[in-house]
C-alpha cells in the first residue's frame, strides 16, 4: 500500500515537471520567397455598377525573382468576403467579376508558392453600386403611364479631371410592385445617409418615398408628418431637404417644418414635420421653385402674397442647429435697384443659386411692370448664423437679350462659370456676364418645346447644361469649353449625350449616391 | 509519512474535483414590479387655465411596468400620500384600482382633477404613491410617487426653471408669457423629452407673437421688452 502511494506521489510530481518542459521544436526552415502584392491602379477597378465586370490586376514583387514565379510556381484563390459569407470566385491570377449585387465586399486574393505551401495575401474592397447611384432622374409619362427613368453617370476617371461615361435606362420603377402614382408630377431626390439616398414623388395625394438604390417603396411624404397624417386641407406642392431642417410646402402656399435629428438625416422617425404652417412676418404664400435649397443650408422661397424672396436657414454653425428659421432679410438696395425683400414694381421671373458653398451667387430674372424692361440681377448674402442675413455684392442690368425672352423663359445660371443659360421655345441660348453677348446654342426646330433646363455637376468649374425637351429627348452638353462656345454651331462640338425615348417629361431632378458623393461635389472647388 | 502522502493525494484530487465543479445559472423568479414614468423630481402640472369653462379634467399618469408582460390583465393601485399633499378630496376623484392590460408594458391612469375656489387662489399639491397588490410590488423609489399641483393659478412649472428650457424654447418665465402660452396652445404641461411635439408647440406661440406683431398688436412683457421665445430657439 505503500508502494501505491509512493508511486502515486511520485507520478503526479513527474505530471507537474513535465509542464514545465520546454518544447524546443524540431522545424524544417524553408527560405520564404517572400512574396509582396499591390495592384496595378491604372488596370484595377474596383468600384462598379451592378452588372459590370470588376476589374484587380495584381502586381506581385518576390524576394527570389530568378526562381520560378511563372502561374506553375504558384496557385491564385479568389474570395470574396462579406459579414456573413466567403465564396471562392476565380482561380486566376488576375480577377475579371461581374458583379451581381449591389453592395460593398472584401475581395481576398490567396497567393501559395506550390513548392513550400507558404501563402500570401491581398486584400482590397469592392464596391458594386446601384444602376441607379448618380445621376438625373426622369419622372415621365409614356404609354398612358407614370414611369421613372435614369441618366447614369458613372465615375470612368477620379482623378482629376473626372471622367465619366453615361448610360440610360427608361422605366427603371420595379415590375411587380404597386403602380406608381398616376397624379404624380414633380420628382426630387435627396441623400439620407453615407451610402444611401432618397426619391420622393410629389403627387395629389400620399407621396411616396423611394428607397434611392433600390426604387422599393418605403413611406410616403404623409406618414412623416406628427401624428402619420396631413395637417387638415393640406395638399402637397413640394418637399425641400436641408441640413438640419425639411420643409413641405403645401399647394395654398402655406410651409410646414421638420426638424432632423442628424446630418445626413437618417431618420424619419426622429425627423417627422409639424402640423402647425410656420408664419413669416407680414404673412405669406410661397411658389414652388426648382433651385431653392442652396447646399442644404438655406431655402429660398418666392412669396406670392409679398413679392418677395424669403430665406430659411438650415445649416450648422457654432451657435447650434439652425432648425429652418426664417431670416430677415437686410437690403440696402433703392430703386431702380430692386430689393429681394420686396420687389414692388418688378415682376419675379426666375431664381437659381450658383457658386459654391461659402460663396454662394444667387440669380434672378426680373421684369420693370413699369416699361415692360427685363433686369438680371444677382446678389450674396452674409449673415450671423442667428436671425439675419446682408443682402452683399448686387447688380441689376437691364439683360441684353430681352430680345429674345418673355415672361415663361427658362433660366439656368451655371456655377461658377459667366454664364446664364436660356431657352425660349425651341431655343437655347447663352448669355455671357463677362462680355453680355448672347448666343444662339442650339435651335430644336419647329414645333418642339425646351421644357425643362438643369445643371449636371462635373466638376464644379465646368458644369454641363441639360435641356430636356417636348419630344421626350434629352440632351447634355458641354457648357463651358471655349472651343466649343466659339464654334458656329456649339451643338454639334459640345454634345455629351442624347437620351432619347422618355415621353412626356413631368420633371427631372439630380440624383446624389450619397452623402460623400455630395460632400465631394460641394468641396471640390476647394 | 503515510499520513502525508495520503494528505498530498486528497488535496491533488479535491484540486481536481473543484476544478470541474459545473456552475448553475441563477434564476429569478418572477415578481413584477410597477412605477410612475417620471421621477417623483418631475412634477407636473393640472392647469385649468387652458379650460376656463371647464369645471373638472381628466388628468393623465403615465405608468410603466418593470418585469414580465403577462397573459392577463392585472391590477395596480395608486393612493393619495395624504401627508405630503395639500388638496383635499374637494380637488380630485382617484379610483380605487386601475388596471394593467394582459401584454402592456406601460399604461395611463386618469385623475380627475376638480376646479375649486381654492385653487384659484393658489395651487394645492396632490402626492400619489403606488401601492403593492397582489399582482405588483412597487417599483423604484424614486418613480414610487408623483407629485401634481392642481392649479387655476399661474405660476411657474418646475420645467420652466431650467436655464435650458429657457435658452432653447420659451425663453425667460413671467406669469404673462406662461398665461399667452396656454391661451395660445391649449397646454400648461410640457413633456420636455418629448422635443418635438415641445418645438411644435413653441412654434404655434411664436406665430401667434408674430401674427400680433404683424396686426399692430405687440405683445410686452410688463417691464416693457417685447415678449419672445428662447434665444436659441431657431425654428421657425
Amino acid at each position: 500500500m505503500r508502494t501505491i502511494f509512493k508511486i502515486s506521489v511520485f507520478c503526479f510530481f513527474i505530471g507537474l515537471l513535465t509542464a514545465c518542459y520546454k518544447d524546443l521544436g524540431n522545424y524544417n526552415l524553408v527560405d520564404n520567397n517572400q512574396i509582396i502584392i499591390t495592384t496595378v491602379a491604372a488596370l484595377t477597378k474596383t468600384t462598379v455598377p451592378v452588372g459590370d465586370t470588376v476589374i484587380i490586376v495584381p502586381k506581385i514583387t518576390w524576394r527570389y525573382p530568378e526562381r520560378d514565379t511563372t502561374s506553375a510556381a504558384f496557385s491564385f484563390e479568389w474570395q470574396l468576403v462579406n459579414a456573413t459569407t466567403s465564396d471562392v470566385i476565380s482561380n486566376e491570377r488576375d480577377l475579371k467579376w461581374k458583379s451581381d449585387k449591389v453592395g460593398s465586399f472584401t475581395a481576398v486574393l490567396l497567393v501559395t508558392e506550390k513548392a513550400t505551401g507558404v501563402e500570401t495575401r491581398l486584400t482590397t474592397t469592392v464596391s458594386v453600386t446601384s444602376l441607379y447611384s448618380e445621376g438625373f432622374l426622369f419622372l415621365s409619362e409614356k404609354d398612358g403611364k407614370p414611369i421613372l427613368s435614369f441618366l447614369g453617370r458613372i465615375t470612368t476617371k477620379s482623378v482629376r479631371p473626372k471622367e465619366y461615361e453615361y448610360r440610360s435606362y427608361v422605366d427603371i420603377y420595379p415590375a411587380g410592385n404597386d403602380p406608381l402614382p398616376a397624379s404624380a408630377r414633380l420628382v426630387t431626390s435627396y441623400i439620407v445617409g453615407s451610402e444611401a439616398s432618397e426619391i420622393m414623388l410629389i403627387d395629389d395625394d400620399g407621396c411616396w418615398i423611394l428607397d434611392g438604390n433600390s426604387l422599393e417603396k418605403t413611406s410616403t411624404l404623409r406618414n412623416v408628418f406628427m401624428g402619420g397624417g396631413y395637417p387638415s386641407g393640406f395638399q402637397p406642392q413640394y418637399f425641400y431637404r436641408g441640413g438640419a431642417a425639411n420643409w413641405a410646402l403645401a399647394a395654398d402656399g402655406n410651409l410646414y417644418l421638420g426638424l432632423l435629428n442628424a446630418f445626413p438625416p437618417t431618420d424619419w422617425l426622429h425627423d417627422p414635420i409639424m402640423q402647425t404652417p410656420i408664419y413669416v412676418s407680414g404673412g405669406a404664400k410661397f411658389r414652388y421653385l426648382e433651385s431653392s435649397v442652396a447646399f442644404y443650408d438655406y431655402l429660398v422661397l418666392f412669396d406670392e402674397l409679398n413679392n418677395r424672396l424669403c430665406f430659411f436657414n438650415s445649416s450648422w454653425s457654432s451657435v447650434g442647429w439652425n432648425e429652418g428659421q426664417a431670416l430677415t432679410i437686410v437690403s440696402s438696395s433703392t430703386p431702380p435697384i430692386a430689393n429681394i425683400a420686396h420687389f414692388d414694381n418688378f415682376k419675379f421671373l426666375s431664381f437659381n443659386w450658383s457658386g459654391s458653398k461659402y460663396s454662394p451667387v444667387y440669380s434672378l430674372f426680373l421684369k420693370d411692370q413699369n416699361d415692360g424692361k427685363y433686369y438680371y440681377y444677382e446678389f450674396s448674402i452674409s449673415f450671423d448664423y442667428q436671425h439675419t442675413i446682408t443682402v452683399t455684392g448686387i447688380q441689376q442690368r437691364e439683360f441684353e437679350g430681352s430680345a429674345y425672352i418673355t415672361d415663361n423663359t427658362l433660366f439656368w445660371r451655371l456655377d461658377n462659370n459667366p454664364y446664364v443659360y436660356f431657352a425660349e421655345g425651341s431655343k437655347l441660348y447663352f448669355y455671357d456676364l463677362n462680355t453680355r453677348a448672347v448666343k444662339l446654342y442650339k435651335d430644336f426646330g419647329n414645333g418642339v418645346k425646351i421644357t425643362q433646363l438643369r445643371q449636371a455637376l462635373k466638376d464644379i468649374n465646368a458644369p454641363n447644361i441639360a435641356v430636356v425637351l417636348s419630344t421626350g429627348d434629352f440632351y447634355l452638353y458641354d457648357a463651358t469649353s471655349a472651343a466649343v462656345l466659339s464654334a458656329p454651331d456649339p451643338s454639334a462640338e459640345g454634345l455629351i449625350y442624347h437620351f432619347s425615348g422618355l415621353g412626356t417629361v413631368k420633371n427631372v431632378a439630380w440624383k446624389y449616391k450619397s452623402s460623400f458623393s455630395y460632400s465631394e461635389q460641394i468641396w471640390s472647388d476647394y | 509519512m503515510n499520513k502525508i502522502y495520503i494528505y498530498l493525494l486528497f488535496v491533488g484530487l479535491l484540486g481536481a474535483m473543484i476544478a470541474c465543479q459545473e456552475e448553475e445559472i441563477m434564476v429569478y423568479h418572477d415578481v413584477d414590479y410597477i412605477q410612475f414614468s417620471k421621477a417623483v423630481t418631475d412634477s407636473s402640472t393640472c392647469s385649468f387655465l387652458a379650460y376656463p369653462n371647464q369645471t373638472e379634467q381628466q388628468f393623465p399618469i403615465a405608468v410603466e411596468l418593470i418585469g414580465m408582460l403577462s397573459d392577463r390583465d392585472r391590477e395596480y393601485k395608486v393612493s393619495v400620500f395624504a401627508d405630503y399633499s395639500t388638496a383635499s378630496t374637494a380637488n380630485y376623484r382617484l379610483p380605487d384600482r386601475f388596471v394593467l392590460k394582459a401584454g402592456q408594458t406601460k399604461d395611463t391612469c386618469y385623475l380627475t382633477a376638480i376646479k375649486t375656489e381654492q385653487i384659484g387662489r393658489q395651487a394645492v399639491r396632490l402626492t400619489l404613491q403606488i401601492e403593492e397588490t397582489s399582482d405588483f410590488k412597487v417599483g423604484k423609489t424614486e418613480k414610487s410617487a408623483a407629485i401634481i399641483y392642481i392649479s387655476n393659478v399661474i405660476s411657474q412649472p418646475d420645467w420652466w426653471q431650467d436655464w435650458n428650457f429657457e435658452y432653447y424654447y420659451l425663453g425667460t418665465y413671467s406669469d404673462k408669457k406662461y398665461r399667452t402660452f396656454i391661451e395660445v396652445t391649449g397646454v400648461a404641461d410640457v413633456d420636455v423629452n418629448d422635443t418635438a411635439a415641445l418645438k411644435e408647440l413653441v412654434i404655434i406661440f411664436k406665430n401667434y407673437l408674430k401674427q400680433k406683431k404683424d396686426a399692430g398688436e405687440t405683445i410686452y412683457e410688463d417691464d416693457g421688452t417685447e415678449m419672445s421665445v428662447g434665444q436659441g430657439f431657431y425654428a421657425g
